[in-house]
């Protein structure tokens, strides 16, 4: 009998302390959850993706951090430069050279071809017609997500925007010295801010990607030199490879 | 009561036990030549095997599948160019089972390549690696030889077929191409 009382009694005080344990973060709830959407960032929000889709040729000059996990939950910073060239509706070139890689992907309207400098393997694979469509076959099928590939699809004419489910400006920022518009953004998966660029040229300046769905929370931050006017070199979309290349095959993800 | 108590003791030795199986092995694939330490001055030791990355875009895997489906893009994939020698280049590679994560890696082995590593060690010596099993780094002293188009890796007897994961070339055990 009297252990019984014990018991309940243990019981009830552990469940007490997890409670007082969490009240805190109860309170804090309803700041966090403001779900609002702040107008002031969607304006700035719209006036960047507007901006985008009015672009047919560009250059992004981006240098990257990105958070990787090794083992015992520690975070390690990786570092690239990439740089990207678009010439809508199907031309596509990006230069990544970072930590142990050197990596090229080339999209010439018909194929994909993924080229590692370092190693000399090649791989090929036939792409769907368009700029925006390969961007998402070659995420679905083999996994690769193209550097900067959200802005790509904005200039295509995709809206991002729809899945935000609160947003807030921050304030004025400068990056690189330039004045830009802080924006910060909640989805379900991750979180993201963008700076953009004050003035006639609305481009985002700089970017952070925050993964939720990972408990360590790793981030993506890139920022991003645009070049808006000077014309590109159509050979840069075609791959030809080097005489001592060897070429290999795609692993399709299983879907 | 004692029962629970018992129960719980069972369970928690369990729990900790699974962590690392769930985890591909996580830093014990470490051995000889299977070691996932990635390519040119890749870490090493317990820094070897990478799971989890930030993602570098804003949208979700299953908004991306989507509108590939949409589009009908996902299972496009035309023989673009063949001729009759090599039918079979522009061919995707089936990895059965070791294809891990969706996210593009920087020239870092996958977890998922640790994991086949550690099937590897354990059905034996490197030499005699289980075909289709998975390697992130070669054996020493292997020549490249290209039939039918695509390059293999011939390490002594065993054959290597080179192919990309992601943007990750990785090694698949095959036996020797015809």
């Amino acid at each position: 009998m009297n252990r019984r009382i014990v018991l309940t009694l243990s019981i009830w005080c552990f469940f007490s302390v997890i409670t007082v344990a969490q009240s805190p973060q109860t309170r804090q709830k309803p700041a966090d959850k403001s779900g609002a959407i702040d107008p002031q960032a969607m304006t700035a929000l719209n006036r960047m993706s507007d901006y985008l889709k009015t672009l047919k040729a560009f250059r992004i000059n981006s240098e990257v951090s990105k958070d990787e996990l090794v083992d015992t939950n520690m975070k390690i910073q990786k570092s690239a430069s990439n740089e990207i060239s678009v010439q809508l509706p199907d031309r596509l070139h990006a230069h990544m050279a970072g930590d142990e890689h050197d990596l090229q992907l080339i999209y010439d309207g018909k194929t994909l071809t993924v080229y590692d400098a370092a190693g000399k393997h090649y791989a090929t694979a036939p792409a769907p017609p368009t700029v925006a469509r390969t961007l998402d076959a070659i995420r679905a099928r083999y996994g690769i997500v193209f550097p900067l590939a959200d802005f790509i699809q904005m200039s295509a004419q995709e809206n991002l925007l729809q899945k935000i489910t609160a947003a807030g400006y921050i304030g004025a920022s400068r990056i690189d010295g330039v004045e830009c518009d802080h924006v910060a953004i909640r989805q379900p998966d991750v979180d993201w801010q963008v700076w953009i660029e004050k003035g006639e040229t609305p481009v985002p300046r700089k970017v952070v990607i925050t993964t939720k769905t990972q408990p360590t929370q790793p981030q993506y931050i890139a920022t991003l030199k645009w070049d808006t006017t000077s014309s590109i070199d159509s050979n840069l979309f075609t791959f030809t490879p080097p005489a001592d290349a060897v070429r290999i095959k795609f692993a399709r993800r299983a879907n | 009561m004692k029962l629970t108590v018992v129960i719980a003791f069972l369970l928690v030795p369990a729990l900790l036990t699974a962590e690392p199986q769930r985890r591909g092995g996580g830093g014990r694939a470490t051995g000889g030549a299977v070691r996932a330490g990635g390519g040119a001055g890749g870490a090493s030791g317990d820094f070897s095997a990478n799971r989890d990355i930030s993602s570098t875009s804003i949208r979700s895997s299953q908004d991306v599948n989507r509108s590939v489906t949409r589009n009908g893009d996902f299972n496009r994939n035309v023989n673009v160019g063949d001729v009759n020698r090599n039918v079979n280049v522009d061919r995707d590679l089936d990895v059965h089972g070791n294809f891990y994560g969706g996210y593009d890696r920087w020239g870092h082995p996958l977890a998922a390549g640790a994991a086949a590593g550690v099937a590897a060690g354990v059905a034996g010596a490197v030499t005699s690696a289980a075909l289709g099993s998975t390697v992130a780094v070669l054996p020493p002293s292997c020549s490249t030889v290209v039939v039918g188009g695509i390059g293999y890796s011939q390490c002594g007897s065993a054959w290597y077929e080179p192919y990309y994961s992601g943007t990750t070339v990785q090694y698949m055990v095959v036996s020797p191409p015809q």
